[in-house]
C-alpha cells in the first residue's frame, strides 16, 4: 500500500532532519576544519595533516592522552565490577526493601556532574573535607586528595566510580531478571551447587548486559571534562589535563578551531577502537 | 530468577547493600549539611553546624542570578523534552515496526554517532549558531539536545516489542498510519514515553559544556553553568555552592523517586535484548 510506504519517510523526517543538521553536518564539517588552519579572524586555509604532526608531537597532548587513557581504564574496570557484584546483591538473593536500595543506588546519577565536582571538592578538600575530617578523627594519616598530583586523577576517578556504579548495577539487575527461571531449575535438578549455577549459567548470560555496560559507559568515561573542569583545571602540573580540556582550551580559548578539531577527530577514533576491541574480545572470549 | 538460599549468609548481604547505600547517600547528606553551616563553620572540624541557619540560601537569592538561572534550566529542559521524546519515538517507531530502503544503514550511523564526543560537533554548531545569531538564545541548546540517538535506539527496542498483528489488524479496520500511531502506538508507550521523558530531562538539565559555549551573558547561563561560576570566585563560599547545589538537585530527585519504577524499567528495556 502506498500509504504504507510513504509512512516512515514522514515519522522518520522531523528526526532526520535535526540529526543531519546537528550530527551529520558537524561531524563532516569538524573533519573538514581538522584539516585546516582557522582562527576567528580569517577563513580556514588548508593545511592538509599538519594539526595531526602539530598534535603529536605536543607533549602536553601526550600527557593529556595517557590521563585519559588511564582513567577510562580504570574508571571502567573499577566501576563495571562493582556494578556487577552490587546488581548480583540486588538480584541473586530475596531480600526486603529491593526498592529502597536500588533507588539509593541510583540517586547518584541523577547528580549533575557539576554539582558531583562541587559536593566531591567539599568531601577532598584538604581542609575542612569530610574524609579527612572522618581520618583524621579514626586517627589515621590524610591526604592532599585533589592537590597531590599522584592522588588527584584517582580522586576523580573514584567520584565518577560513585556516581556511575549504582546506575549500571540496575542494568546488570535487569540482565539478571531477564535469564529464565527454568535454567536455574535444571541445574538444581542435575545437582549443581549454587557457586557452580553462578559460574556457569549467571555469569556467561550476563555476558551480553555487561557488554552494553562497558560500550555505553566508555562514551562517557573518555570524554572526562566537567570534574577535573570545575575541581582542578587540569592541575596540579597537569595531573588531571584530560583530551576534553585540551581541546577545550585550544578551541575555545586559544580560538584554533582547525587543531582542536584535529584533536577531537583523534578522541573519536580512540572511542571507535575502545568499542570495536571490546565486542571482538567479548564475542571471541568464553567465560 | 532463583531466590532459593545463597552461599553467602543474607546478614552479610544486608551489611554490604547498607555500606552501599550510605557510600552513595552521604555526599547527598553532605551537601545539605554543608549548606545549613554558617559560613563561618565550614572549615571547622565539627561535622554539624552548632546552629543552622538557611543564610547561604538568603544570600543565593540576594546576591546571585539564580532565579533566571533557574527559569532558563527549567524552560530548556522542559522544551527539550517534549521536542525530544516525540521526535525519538517517531522515529523509533519508524526504524521498529516499517521496512524502507537504507534502513540498517542509516540506524547504524545513529548509533555510531553515540560514539561521536560532544566537543566534535559542538564547534561547527557553534559556528552554525553564530551565522543565524542564536548565540545567547535558548534554541541554540533546544535545538541541538532535542535530537538524542540514545532515545531512538530506546523507542526502537521498546517498539520492536508490540505485536505487528495489532498494527496489521487495526489496518483491516481501516485506521490510516497515522492514527494507528496516535491511538495504538502511543497509548502502549507510556513506559517508553516516562523513561525517554526522564533521559532526556536529565541529561539536558545537567548539561554543561554546551550552555558553557553557547550561553555568554551571566542571566542566560543554566544552573549548571551559574552554579560552576560561583567556584571561580576569588573567595569560594562553600555554603552558597552548597545551598545552590541542594536546591539545583533537589527537583531532579524528587521526579525522579514519584517515577523510578517506570523509568528503570523503560531504561533497561532497550539494553536487555542488546
Amino acid at each position: 500500500m502506498k500509504s504504507q510506504r510513504i509512512a516512515p519517510h514522514l515519522f522518520l523526517l522531523p528526526f532526520f532532519l535535526m540529526f543531519a543538521v546537528f550530527w551529520i553536518y558537524p561531524i563532516l564539517y569538524s573533519f573538514y576544519v581538522s584539516l585546516t588552519q582557522w582562527d576567528v579572524f580569517h577563513a580556514p586555509q588548508f593545511i592538509g595533516l599538519k594539526n595531526y604532526v602539530q598534535l603529536f608531537s605536543d607533549p602536553e597532548f601526550h600527557t593529556a592522552m595517557a590521563n585519559t587513557f588511564m582513567a577510562a581504564v580504570v574508571y571502567i574496570a573499577v566501576m563495571v565490577s562493582l556494578a556487577i557484584v552490587l546488581g548480583l546483591l540486588l538480584g541473586l538473593a530475596q531480600i526486603r526493601f529491593k526498592s529502597f536500595f536500588r533507588a539509593a543506588f541510583f540517586l547518584p546519577v541523577t547528580m549533575s556532574l557539576v554539582v558531583v565536582a562541587i559536593v566531591f571538592g567539599m568531601i577532598f578538600s584538604n581542609d575542612f573535607g569530610l574524609l579527612n575530617v572522618l581520618l583524621s578523627g579514626l586517627g589515621l594519616p590524610t591526604f592532599n586528595w585533589l592537590g597531590d598530583p599522584k592522588l588527584a586523577l584517582w580522586s576523580i576517578v573514584a567520584l565518577r566510580v560513585w556516581r556511575a556504579a549504582g546506575y549500571y548495577a540496575i542494568f546488570i539487575l535487569a540482565g539478571l531478571q531477564n535469564i529464565p527461571e527454568e535454567l536455574y531449575e535444571a541445574a538444581r535438578l542435575d545437582g549443581a551447587s549454587e557457586q557452580q549455577i553462578i559460574r556457569k549459567i549467571t555469569l556467561p548470560l550476563l555476558k551480553p548486559m555487561v557488554l552494553y555496560v562497558i560500550i555505553i559507559s566508555s562514551i562517557w568515561a573518555f570524554q572526562l571534562f566537567d570534574e577535573p573542569w570545575v575541581l582542578t583545571r587540569g592541575g596540579p602540573v597537569r595531573s588531571t589535563l584530560t583530551m576534553m580540556m585540551y581541546l577545550y582550551s585550544y578551541s575555545f580559548k586559544y580560538y584554533q578551531f582547525g587543531y582542536g578539531a584535529a584533536a577531537s577527530t583523534v578522541l573519536t577514533a580512540i572511542i571507535l577502537l575502545f568499542a570495536f576491541l571490546n565486542l571482538k574480545i567479548f564475542r571471541t572470549s568464553e567465560i | 530468577m532463583h531466590k532459593k538460599k545463597f552461599p553467602l549468609g543474607k546478614l552479610a548481604i544486608y551489611a554490604a547493600l547498607l555500606i552501599g547505600a550510605a557510600v552513595f547517600l552521604i555526599p547527598f547528606l553532605w551537601m545539605f549539611i554543608i549548606s545549613i553551616k554558617p559560613e563561618g563553620e565550614v572549615f571547622g572540624r565539627a561535622l554539624l553546624p552548632s546552629s543552622p541557619t538557611l543564610a547561604s540560601y538568603q544570600k543565593l537569592f540576594e546576591t546571585t542570578n539564580i532565579v533566571p538561572w533557574y527559569v532558563n534550566s527549567v524552560e530548556i529542559s522542559v522544551i527539550t523534552t517534549l521536542l525530544a521524546t516525540i521526535l525519538s519515538i517517531m522515529g523509533g517507531y519508524a526504524f521498529a515496526k516499517y521496512q524502507f530502503r537504507g534502513k540498517n544503514v542509516l540506524f547504524i550511523i545513529i548509533l555510531a554517532s553515540m560514539m561521536v564526543p560532544q566537543f566534535t560537533t559542538i564547534i561547527p554548531v557553534f559556528n552554525l549558531m553564530n551565522k543565524l545569531g542564536l548565540v545567547n538564545s535558548k534554541l541554540s541548546l533546544i535545538l541541538p539536545f532535542s535530537v538524542n540517538a540514545t532515545t531512538v535506539f530506546l523507542a526502537r527496542q521498546y517498539l520492536m516489542g508490540i505485536p505487528s498483528e495489532l498494527i496489521d489488524q487495526a489496518r483491516i479496520d481501516g485506521c490510516n498510519e497515522l492514527q494507528i500511531f496516535l491511538r495504538i502506538i502511543m497509548p502502549l508507550s507510556k513506559p517508553l514515553v516516562g523513561s525517554s521523558a526522564i533521559l532526556i530531562f536529565l541529561n539536558t538539565w545537567n548539561q554543561y559544556l554546551w550552555p558553557l559555549v553557547m550561553m555568554q551573558a551571566n542571566e542566560k547561563f543554566m544552573l549548571t553553568v551559574g552554579l560552576a561560576s560561583l567556584t571561580t570566585l576569588y573567595n569560594i563560599e562553600y555554603s552558597l555552592l552548597s545551598a545552590g547545589a541542594v536546591l539545583f538537585t533537589l527537583p531532579v530527585v524528587i521526579v525522579f523517586l514519584l517515577m523510578q519504577r517506570q523509568f528503570v524499567s523503560g531504561l533497561t528495556a532497550g539494553a536487555v535484548k542488546f
